[in-house]
């Protein structure tokens, strides 16, 4: 059975909708910035942050995923009270202290979902694995529809943790680049609503796998994200029109990625990265950039990949300078994360 | 599917496929007592001192479930779904002492461990397992929410189970090691890994 995504939604510092979020990146905006607020960051730090504050009974995170699942909701078709139709939440960190299936739990109840939500905490590779999850249960008739919303927050917590590792650049990042220097992060809670009834995009196939080699750096040789993608685009007959990546600006994940692309055999396919615009979303990532990705084949503009001016990757790769207008069918989406996981799916216009 | 074998660690006790393997007699959840179950293992690994808690317990689960079952793993269809309740609690709180304002030096060593799927890659570089990998949390050990991840990932065979540790007082491991089976079982996976979980 095909699975389609039916509507979408992006809860950010650079837009509260996809559309928004995605007219913003064609502008080349920015919501990174060098955040000082000691309430997120005891050392300053270049992040996206929002920058109203959400007081009010349920938590930030709970209002930000609330608030995302119901734009993405109102234009699904999707009845959340239905029993097929169920809940996934994908995130890294949730509300820290507090159990996932309890926030998972207070937003499937106040939107009205009658299924307890499943909870995915894969790392980084989060978003791209509950799409994937999702896409196989719809396709094999557990479900009619799911939801799925990705979403972290910022705090000190994650922030310092990254800043430890010094992970984190010194200014907005620049993947593929040969002066990257780190990631940015970012807060983000975004949506997309899978289903059997047709959409605009349809999904086609997903796959995850491991390096098996380092809990925080990823393998030489690219060896779970060459598998994956090799799963993704097994028995896929049309070209991969371009590819959005993890890119998260770290040296030794864009050299990876090159890697892999460059195993997959993907060397002349136009790439970009979207961390620049809205930095790491962490669990929201791989949702979000789905959703921008499948704004650009609908819209016929795949983005640049920003602060990517000197190739910095020991692979020849065919990262985006600016904005390419087009027609664009086909997307590979990869991502990596902690652990050693690596994921991959690939989503095409519907015809 | 079907569960060919299963493993728990829970208070002072192994048990395997519901038979006790090993008595522990260093206090239950603490670095003593986990050394001991290393010890008994009778192997060398020295990644296993750099885990934290929650990684070392999943990582003497697994050692106890893969024992004379190494045959059967496949590099890349062998997959690993592990679940619990409280995430990374317990390095959780041992990272935020360390970024106390009086006291502000974060850990990366702690840090890294603050994500609940590290100790799954712990366990796929030991066993040099590169197939679908993948944590989810859950309210409770559940067979019937395990199902439906089962039922959403590629693989001949897999390793399924929840592993917690939040405390001392609070942890245990209970993995299972799952064949896809052609013929119908007796019970429904989901019940076979309910019964499987209860019998300790």
């Amino acid at each position: 059975m095909k699975v389609f995504i039916k509507s979408d939604n992006i809860f950010s510092p650079l837009g509260k909708t996809t559309e928004e979020v995605f007219s913003n990146m064609v502008d080349g905006k920015s919501s990174v910035r060098l955040v000082e607020d000691s309430e997120v960051c005891k050392v300053p730090a270049f992040l996206s942050v929002f920058e109203e504050s959400f007081s009010g009974k349920l938590t930030k995170f709970e209002q930000i995923c609330t608030n995302s699942i119901k734009y993405a909701l109102a234009d699904s078709g999707a009845d959340p009270s239905d029993k097929k139709t169920q809940l996934i939440l994908s995130t890294t960190k949730g509300d820290i202290g507090v159990p996932f299936d309890i926030t998972a739990g207070k937003i499937a109840e106040n939107i009205g979902f009658v299924n307890k939500p499943l909870v995915v905490s894969n790392a980084c590779i989060s978003g791209v694995v509950s799409v994937i999850i999702a896409q196989r249960l719809i396709s094999q008739g557990f479900y009619d529809n799911i939801v799925v919303v990705g979403a972290d927050v910022l705090t000190n917590f994650i922030v310092s943790g990254f800043q430890s590792l010094k992970a984190i650049g010194s200014s907005i990042c620049k993947p593929f680049d040969a002066d990257r220097d780190g990631i940015n992060l970012g807060e983000c809670a975004s949506t997309l609503v899978l289903s059997r009834k047709e959409g605009a995009i349809e999904v086609i196939n997903g796959a995850f796998n491991s390096d098996a080699n380092h809990i925080s750096g990823p393998s030489r040789t690219a060896e779970g994200l060459y598998l994956s993608i090799r799963r993704t685009l097994e028995g896929f007959k049309e070209p991969v029109d371009f590819i959005s990546g993890h890119g998260t600006a770290t040296s030794f994940n864009d050299e990876t990625e090159s890697i892999g692309f460059d195993r997959a055999g993907l060397n002349e396919v136009p790439v970009n990265s979207l961390k620049p615009y809205f930095g790491h979303t962490l669990g929201a990532a791989g949702v979000a950039e789905i959703a921008v990705s499948a704004m650009s084949i609908k819209e016929g503009v795949v983005l640049k990949s920003p602060g990517y001016e000197k190739h910095g990757v020991s692979k020849e790769i065919n990262v985006l300078k600016n904005n390419l207008k087009g027609d664009f069918s086909t997307c590979l989406k990869t991502a990596s994360g902690f652990g050693g996981c690596n994921a991959s799916i690939i989503f095409k216009r519907n015809s | 599917m079907k569960i060919i074998k299963y493993c728990k660690i829970k208070e002072n006790r192994v048990t395997v496929n519901g038979e006790k393997v090993l008595e522990t007699a260093e206090q239950p959840g603490s670095s003593k007592q986990f050394k001991e179950i290393y010890t008994s293992l009778g192997i060398s690994y020295p990644k296993f001192y750099k885990m934290d808690m929650l990684s070392k317990l999943a990582f003497l689960a697994s050692e106890y479930l893969l024992m004379d079952m190494r045959d059967k793993l496949s590099e890349t269809e062998t997959a690993i779904i592990l679940s619990n309740r409280h995430s990374t609690l317990n390095v959780d709180k041992k990272y935020i002492e360390s970024i106390d304002d009086e006291n502000y030096f974060p850990n990366p060593a702690h840090f890294v461990y603050t994500l609940p799927n590290v100790m799954i890659g712990e366990i796929s570089i030991r066993n040099d397992l590169k197939g679908e990998t993948l944590f989810v949390q859950v309210p409770s050990f559940s067979g019937e929410i395990l199902k439906q991840y089962l039922d959403s990932m590629k693989f001949k065979n897999v390793i399924c189970g929840f592993v917690e540790y939040s405390d001392e007082n609070n942890f245990e491991a209970m993995l299972t090691f799952i064949e896809r089976d052609e013929k119908n079982g007796i019970m429904e996976i989901s019940e076979e890994l309910d019964r499987s979980y209860n019998n300790f």
